[in-house]
C-alpha cells in the first residue's frame, strides 16, 4: 500500500464533499468529529460481517461508543435514517466494555487509552469492528485506528486483527489505509 | 482495344460492363461495411470506455468517501493504457472535480453532465459519464474524454484495405472478364472482320469461322449461309452475263458476216444488172430510131413504155448501188460547209426544173460540221430533192433548211409544205423501198431516205421525221459535234 506521507487537501475541502455529512450543508466548516462520524459510517459500508454476528432481521445494527463521547450529536445526526446491510442503525453510549456486548461497531474513545489492553481483549470476539480514537490503536490490537495527518483524518488498519474478528474489509478501504501489525 | 468510327468495340464494351458491375458492387459493399464498421467501432469504444469508467468508479468509491485524492488519481492513472483518452476525472455530487487524469498533464475541468445522456460527442471528442455508486447511493461521477483516433485510424486502415481489395478484385474481375468475354466478343469480332472483308473485296467466298455457342453460333451460321447464297447468286449472275456477252458477240459476228454477204450479193446483182439494162436501153433506142416511123401509135407507145421502164430500172440500180456503196466505202474525215452544199443542191434542182416556183429559205447560219463531204452532200441532196419532189402539187412551194446547234450535236432539218405523211408511218420512212405514195404520183425508188439514214448513222447521228398528211413534213438528222464515226 502507498505511503500516506504526501500532503493532503485541507480538512475543510474534504468535509465539503461528504455526501452523508450533516455538515455538508452548513455554512461553517465540518469539525473533526463530524468527519470521524461520517468515516465511522463509511467503514461499515466497506466491511462485511459474518452472518452469525449480524443482528436478526428487524433488529438494529448497533454502533457503541465506549468511554467519553467526543461526537456530541454529530454521530446521531450522521447515522439518522441510514442503514447498514438493510438494518437501521442505533447508537449506544456505554461506560464499561461489558455493556458493548451485541454491538457490531465499537468506537473506543481516547478516554479508554489507559485500559486499552483489557478493553481490546474483552472485544476480541468475532463480528466486532473496533475503531479507536487514539494513536497506535491498530498496532496495539485494534482493527481501525483514527490518526490525524496534516490536519486530515486518516486511519490505520490491522488486517490480522480483522481476520481474527472474521470481518472482511474491502480492498478499497485497505488501499486507503496505513496497514499495521501488532508487535 | 480496337475501336471503329461508331464507338468502342464489343470487347471493350463487355469488359467495361463487367468491370463496372463488379466495381460498383465492390464500392457499395465497401462503403456499407465501412459505415457499419465506423458505427460499430464507435459503439465498441463507448462500451470499452464505459467499462473503464465503471471500473474506475467502483475502485474509487472508497477514495471518494474517505477523501483520498491520491488513491483516486492512482486509479485514474490506469487510463494511461488508453492512448486516446485525453482526460478523465471523478466529480463529487456537488460538481467539484475530486481527482483527475490528463494525458498531457494539464488542468482538467469537469464537463457538464446531461441527465439521461451517458455519452456525447463534442467536436470529435467522446465525452462519457458513469455514476459511482455504493450500495445504491451515488457517491460521485466518473467522466472520460476521449479522442476518436482509434475510430479514424480504423477507418483509414479500413479504407486502405478496401482500396487494396478493390484493386485486387478489379484486376481479378478484369482477368475473369477478359477470359469470359472471349467466347462472346471473339466470334462477333471475327464475324465483323469477315463482313468487312466481304464488303471491301466483294469476295463472297469468305466464311466466318464456325465458333461460339447458342445465338452466336446461330448468327455465324446464318451469316455463312447468307454468304453462300450470295456467292451462288453472284456466280449464276456472272455466268449468265458471260453467256449473254458471248452470245451477243456470236450473233453480232454472224450478223456482220451475213450483212456482208448480203451487201456483196446486192452489189453484184445491181452491178450485173446494169449491163443487160444498158443493152435493153440501147437497143430500144435504136429500135425507136430505125423502126419508129414504121410502127403505129400503139407500137410506139409500147416502145416508150419499155424505154421508160428501162430508164427507171437503171435509176433503181444506180440508187441501190449508191446505197450499197455508202455502207461500204470508207468515210473521210473533214469539215463540210453545209451552207455551200445546200446552195449547190438548190442550184442543181432549179436547173433541172426551171419551171417550178419554189421558195427556198436557207438560214444563212448553217454550220460547218465534221464529217465526210461526199456522203453528207448525198444526205442534203436527197432530203432537199425529196422536199422539192413532194411539193410539186403545191402552187406555192416552200422549203426551209435550218439548223439547231445543241451542246453535243448539230441538228439539221429540211421542212416543206408538201403532201406530208401520216405520223403512224414515221418509222417506216427511212426503210429501203418504203414508199408512202404511189410511184406514178411521185417518181422515186424508195431508197433515198434509207441512204440518208445509213450515212447519218455512220456519222454517229440520228434521223427522224415529223409530218401531217397534206400539211408538209420536216426531216431531221443530227451529227455529233465530236465527229465520231460509226462503223
Amino acid at each position: 500500500m502507498s505511503a500516506r506521507s504526501l500532503p493532503r487537501r485541507t480538512l475543510v475541502l474534504a468535509a465539503l464533499c461528504l455526501a452523508c455529512s450533516p455538515a455538508a450543508g452548513r455554512a461553517d466548516l465540518p469539525t473533526e468529529y463530524e468527519v470521524k462520524a461520517a468515516y465511522l459510517y463509511n467503514f461499515a459500508r466497506f466491511v462485511e460481517w459474518p452472518p452469525a454476528s449480524l443482528p436478526a432481521a428487524g433488529k438494529t445494527f448497533v454502533v457503541a461508543v465506549l468511554g467519553v463521547d467526543p461526537f456530541g450529536d454529530a454521530l446521531d445526526a450522521t447515522l439518522a435514517g441510514k442503514q447498514i446491510m438493510q438494518r437501521d442503525l442505533t447508537v449506544r453510549r456505554v461506560a464499561r466494555v461489558e455493556e458493548a456486548a451485541g454491538a457490531q461497531i465499537v468506537f473506543i474513545s481516547s478516554s479508554e487509552s489507559p485500559r486499552l489492553t483489557r478493553v481490546l481483549s474483552a472485544l476480541a470476539g468475532p463480528g466486532i469492528l473496533t475503531v479507536g480514537d487514539m494513536d497506535d490503536f491498530a498496532r496495539q490490537g485494534g482493527i481501525i485506528g483514527f490518526r490525524m495527518e496534516q490536519r486530515k483524518v486518516r486511519f490505520d488498519i490491522n488486517p490480522r486483527q480483522a481476520v481474527r474478528a472474521r470481518l472482511k474489509i474491502s480492498s478499497q478501504l485497505l488501499r486507503l489505509a496505513q496497514l499495521v501489525e501488532a508487535p | 482495344m480496337r475501336t471503329s468510327a461508331r464507338g468502342p468495340s464489343i470487347r471493350g464494351r463487355l469488359l467495361r460492363a463487367s468491370v463496372l458491375t463488379s466495381g460498383t458492387a465492390l464500392v457499395t459493399a465497401s462503403v456499407a461495411f465501412a459505415l457499419y464498421d465506423v458505427h460499430e467501432s464507435r459503439r465498441m469504444l463507448v462500451r470499452r470506455l464505459t467499462t473503464d469508467a465503471r471500473i474506475i468508479g467502483s475502485n474509487s468509491a472508497a477514495a471518494l468517501l474517505f477523501q483520498d485524492e491520491k488513491a483516486a488519481e492512482a486509479t485514474l492513472a490506469a487510463l494511461r493504457a488508453e492512448p486516446d483518452v485525453l482526460s478523465a476525472g471523478l466529480v463529487t455530487p456537488d460538481g467539484r472535480v475530486f481527482a483527475a487524469y490528463s494525458r498531457d498533464g494539464g488542468p482538467v475541468a469537469a464537463p457538464a453532465a446531461q441527465p439521461g445522456l451517458p455519452h456525447r460527442y463534442e467536436g470529435g471528442v467522446l465525452v462519457l459519464f458513469q455514476d459511482v455508486a455504493l450500495e445504491g447511493s451515488v457517491v460521485g461521477t466518473a467522466f472520460i474524454r476521449s479522442e476518436l483516433r482509434e475510430v479514424s485510424q480504423r477507418i483509414y486502415r479500413y479504407a486502405g484495405i478496401a482500396a487494396a481489395v478493390f484493386l485486387a478484385s478489379l484486376l481479378a474481375a478484369l482477368g475473369i472478364a477478359t477470359r469470359a468475354q472471349r467466347p462472346i466478343a471473339g466470334p462477333i469480332q471475327r464475324l465483323a472482320e469477315a463482313a468487312r472483308a466481304v464488303s471491301s473485296r466483294k469476295d463472297y467466298s469468305v466464311r466466318a469461322a464456325a465458333e461460339g455457342e447458342g445465338e452466336l453460333r446461330q448468327l455465324v451460321d446464318t451469316f455463312n449461309a447468307m454468304l453462300a447464297q450470295i456467292q451462288l447468286q453472284d456466280e449464276e449472275l456472272r455466268a449468265a452475263r458471260d453467256g449473254l456477252e458471248q452470245r451477243v458477240a456470236e450473233r453480232t459476228q454472224e450478223l456482220t458476216a451475213l450483212n456482208g454477204e448480203l451487201e456483196a450479193f446486192s452489189y453484184s446483182v445491181s452491178h450485173d444488172l446494169r449491163a443487160p439494162l444498158r443493152h435493153i436501153h440501147g437497143f430500144v433506142d435504136l429500135l425507136q430510131r430505125r423502126a419508129g416511123d414504121a410502127l403505129d401509135a400503139t407500137g410506139r407507145r409500147y416502145l416508150d413504155t419499155i424505154a421508160g421502164a428501162a430508164k427507171r430500172m437503171g435509176q433503181l440500180v444506180d440508187d441501190l448501188l449508191s446505197f450499197s456503196r455508202v455502207g461500204r466505202v470508207e468515210l473521210r474525215r473533214g469539215r463540210v460547209d453545209l451552207q455551200r452544199v445546200v446552195q449547190d443542191v438548190i442550184r442543181e434542182l432549179r436547173e433541172q426544173d426551171p419551171a417550178r416556183q419554189v421558195v427556198f429559205r436557207a438560214a444563212p447560219g448553217l454550220p460547218e460540221v465534221p464529217g465526210d463531204p461526199a456522203t453528207l452532200r448525198v444526205v442534203m441532196g436527197n432530203l432537199i430533192s425529196n422536199a422539192f419532189k413532194y411539193t410539186k402539187t403545191r402552187e406555192r412551194a416552200e422549203i426551209e433548211i435550218g439548223s439547231k446547234p445543241d451542246r453535243e450535236e448539230t441538228v439539221i432539218y429540211v421542212r416543206d409544205n408538201g403532201v406530208g405523211f401520216d405520223m403512224k408511218y414515221a418509222d417506216k420512212l427511212f426503210g429501203v423501198f418504203q414508199r408512202l405514195h404511189r410511184a406514178d404520183e411521185f417518181e422515186g425508188t424508195g431508197i433515198g431516205l434509207a441512204t440518208v439514214r445509213r450515212i447519218v448513222h455512220r456519222h454517229g447521228g440520228r434521223t427522224w421525221a415529223e409530218g401531217e398528211t397534206d400539211r408538209g413534213a420536216t426531216f431531221y438528222f443530227s451529227l455529233p459535234l465530236t465527229g465520231q464515226e460509226a462503223i
